[in-house]
């Protein structure tokens, strides 16, 4: 938690010493005056300033500090020059005091430096602590070790998420948006929920703040999806590009896989028997079986007698069925051939036709340039008007027929970007069967020769001498030799791509576990009780401020989306007066500090709200606004700024005198120290 | 009574036609400004000119056409006056961009030098015309279109 000590604001003139110093504490605290204009906003701005939180209020650095910090300060009727400035805040944590000190107006110290003193504002002052100097709202000065803000959530045991950023990096959530929810500045602060929130990059801060504050689990159950589905595709990826290794090696020795699911399974191990290598040919036999075929026929070719003599007639017959199947072959080829030719031809083409589109949108974008440059410089024919008679034109030079709808140039690239797609569809498309048809050519070609060789043995061996040796026996026998080889190689790396099946399907099981942990929303059951009592609590509220625009409160939710109050579905801003809108405000801010200290979210416990009585709202809804601070339990700081307009509010500001602490400012804020 | 049953209807529903870019108005406009800036020469720039540079940038073949032109290496070429560039020339004058001398020729406005010092500006905005024009442009000169007309002449005298 965070809890504002004491701040002390030190102005140095020509005549000593001037300056404001007194001591919040915890709970309810005031800061009144009696008029405008006597310093309550540059006291508060002083808490700003020293905790590096300038962007919330609108500016850089010691900008945003008003006149009395750099200028000139009063003193009767006498006018002073400020010489120098600087601040101190001590702050809390709870267990130990800090204190902050930053420059306003000073030679020779930068305002981008804040020194932090381990102790409190009297110990600084007798210079008895140590001091460390860090540096505010530079580069990485979230993220540093030298980082004031990099302290300041060290020292408030803050523990920032990390968050996607716009431009889709990711980076801690920064302070200065937390803060932007809990700190309502005067000018800026009642416009709208965070409406003092600065742009610093990340991507949606007004979702990712109340996440924050309220503790919930829904950015990382938001990563952890994204992170399964990574996962998911990923593992279907590897199966799906093993799965084709497979296919293909068997391919290439005429085998077929047997029963590979298509997508990733949970397989056991009986079922990974069922996984099997199937021969092509005959008679879908396994892969031992057709082993056992070409060892038996290899003892049949060497039991055999190889002379030609003896079997003439075989040889003749088994020529005339080599050469009908390499026929077979040779036409299959020749059709395969065509088949390339034609998809290498349709591949050209398209390829040329995505060119054309490519450049035809490129022009289209040069197209909307020019139609903003020209417009810019005021040329008519761009803003889509005739130049001599400001009729409305359309964009185009064809001959204009009136019944003609025409593409804006949006559409247009649209149009475009969509015949490009399907173009590139095509191709994907006629590349895949290009090679698949190249595989085909390849296997066939192959076999093709083999025929081919075997043809020619036969026919040697049919010329030959009676007496000599067959050729071609010798031949079929090292084909078979060569053939039993590469398929138990084969075999060998099928059974090794089965264990990595087995491996995936592992992965896989642990994958489909881990998605069942997952809720099935994008919220936890932790995250809806914690908005429900979010919604209770700024109902509550906003009961007791008495919200006046005749509704139902039962028709108030705050939306799981935004984490903004909605009416029957719609934002509630636009159905509201203006004082009510700063009811809202109020409700929503306290909502969040009571629903974070119930439900132990992340709240710092520090609200400031400047001039909470805006738009004339009523004592009695100020009043009820004191005491829905004052009942709210647990550890927590909220500072009011309020001008005194009436006796009215004098006397209830007695009343909580006794309890809260007041700092009342009866003339201007900034007086001279006695020393 | 007659029973109409409307779901058996067809519905004819209108879509917009898409217009290539160079068809466009702006584009055509842009180009012209662009092609004025680029062949600056003393007196202005004639129509012929125009049309010469914008054809050239409709295509690559007409592109090769000019280029052979201007090579020397064939005077076979026709100027083709594209109406769509007479309709976007109009536009540029009555919008400023654009202004016609005394002698009949196109020179740049101020407002149209402002328009294209825009365009020029940008390192990725039409850089297909700017290398072609930047090369090509001021090599298409006026007494090179006149000895071309002159050309015509003949051409259609031997013809009839």
């Amino acid at each position: 938690m965070l809890v504002i000590n004491r701040v002390r604001i030190e102005i140095d003139t020509i005549k000593g010493k001037y300056g404001f110093d007194r001591s919040f504490t915890k709970g309810l605290n005031f800061i009144v005056s009696n008029g405008n204009t006597r310093g309550k906003s540059a006291i508060l701005l002083a808490i700003y300033y020293a905790l590096g939180f300038e962007q919330l209020i609108g500016g850089h650095g010691s900008q945003i500090l008003s006149k009395a910090y750099k200028k000139k300060i009063k003193d009767g009727n006498v006018e002073l020059n400020v010489l120098e400035s600087g601040v101190y805040v001590e702050i809390s944590n709870g267990m130990q005091v800090n204190t902050l000190y930053r420059a306003g107006k000073s030679e020779n110290r930068e305002s981008k430096l804040i020194t932090v003193y381990k102790g409190d504002i009297d110990q600084v002052l007798s210079n008895s602590c140590s001091r460390k100097d860090y540096y505010v709202n530079m580069r990485n000065s979230a993220t540093n070790e030298f980082g004031f803000h990099h302290y300041l959530e060290k020292f408030l045991g803050l523990g920032l998420p990390i968050v996607p950023q716009q431009d889709g990096s990711e980076r801690k959530l920064y302070l200065q948006l937390v803060f932007s929810a809990m700190l309502i500045e005067q000018k800026r602060g009642w416009a709208d929920f965070y409406s003092s929130m600065p742009n610093l990059g990340v991507k949606d801060p007004k979702r990712r703040v109340p996440e924050y504050i309220l503790g919930l689990d829904k950015l990382a159950i938001a990563k952890k999806k994204s992170e399964l589905k990574n996962r998911e595709t990923d593992l279907k990826n590897r199966w799906y590009s093993l799965r084709e290794d497979i296919f293909m090696e068997a391919k290439l020795e005429k085998f077929l896989v047997d029963s590979i699911p298509l997508k990733p399974e949970i397989i056991d191990n009986d079922s990974i028997k069922g996984i099997k290598l199937i021969y092509a040919d005959q008679g879908e036999k396994s892969v031992e079986d057709i082993i056992e075929d070409f060892r038996n026929e290899i003892n049949r070719l060497s039991n055999l007698e190889p002379k030609i003599v003896d079997n003439y007639e075989e040889l003749e017959t088994e020529l005339i069925e080599t050469e009908l199947e390499a026929e077979k072959m040779r036409d299959k080829v020749s059709k395969l051939n065509k088949n390339l030719i034609t998809e290498q031809n349709k591949i050209k083409s398209l390829e040329y036709n995505i060119q054309i589109i490519e450049n035809d949108l490129q022009n289209n974008y040069d197209a909307r340039k020019l139609k903003k440059l020209g417009s810019d410089i005021g040329v008519s024919t761009m803003e889509g008007k005739c130049p001599l008679c400001n009729q409305s034109i359309d964009d185009s030079l064809l001959p204009t027929d009136v019944d003609y709808l025409n593409m804006s140039i949006e559409d247009n690239i649209r149009h475009l970007k969509a015949q490009k797609n399907a173009l590139e569809y095509a191709l994907a498309n006629h590349k895949n069967n290009l090679d698949s048809t190249k595989n085909d050519l390849y296997i066939i070609n192959e076999n093709l020769s083999v025929l081919r060789r075997l043809a020619k043995f036969l026919r040697n061996d049919l010329y030959k001498v009676d007496e000599d040796v067959s050729e071609a026996m010798i031949y079929k026998r090292i084909e078979l030799e060569k053939k039993v080889e590469s398929i138990l190689l084969l075999n060998e790396s099928f059974q090794n791509k089965k264990k990595r099946f087995k491996e995936i399907s592992d992965e896989w099981k642990e994958y489909l576990n881990d998605k069942a942990n997952l809720p099935s929303g994008d919220l936890s059951e932790d995250d809806t009780d914690k908005l429900n009592e979010f919604e209770s609590n700024f109902i509550d509220n906003l009961e007791s401020f008495r919200f006046s625009s005749e509704l139902d409160y039962k028709d108030l939710t705050i939306s799981p989306l935004t984490y903004l109050p909605e009416m029957d579905g719609f934002d509630m801003k636009f159905d509201s007066s203006a004082s009510d809108h700063i009811r809202v405000i109020w409700a929503f801010t306290l909502a969040l500090l009571q629903t974070s200290l119930v439900k132990n979210g992340n709240h710092p416990g520090l609200v400031i709200f400047d001039e909470p009585a805006q738009h004339s709202i009523v004592l009695q809804d100020l009043v009820a606004l004191f005491k829905c601070i004052q009942s709210i339990k647990g550890d927590h700081q909220t500072i009011l700024a309020i001008t005194i307009n009436s006796n009215e509010i004098n006397e209830v500001l007695n009343e909580f005198e006794k309890e809260n602490n007041i700092i009342h400012l009866e003339d201007l804020a900034f007086k001279k120290f006695q020393s | 009574m007659l029973d109409i049953n409307y779901e058996n209807d067809v519905d004819f529903t209108q879509r917009p036609n898409p217009i290539p870019y160079n068809y466009r108005l702006s584009y055509k406009v842009s180009q012209i400004c662009l092609i004025l800036k680029l062949s600056v020469a003393r007196g202005g720039v004639s129509m012929t000119k125009i049309q010469m540079l914008a054809s050239a940038l409709l295509s690559e073949k007409e592109d090769k056409q000019l280029v052979n032109l201007i090579k020397g290496s064939s005077w076979n070429y026709v100027v083709r006056y594209d109406p769509t560039v007479i309709r976007a020339l109009k536009y540029a004058m009555f919008d400023n961009l654009v202004i016609q001398q005394g002698n009949e020729k196109y020179r740049l406005s101020d407002k149209g030098q402002a328009f294209v010092r825009k365009i020029q500006h940008d390192e990725n905005l039409m850089t297909r015309e700017k290398n072609f024009l930047n090369t090509y442009s001021l090599k298409v000169t006026e007494d090179m279109i006149n000895m071309l007309m002159v050309q015509w002449r003949y051409d259609d005298a031997s013809d009839k």
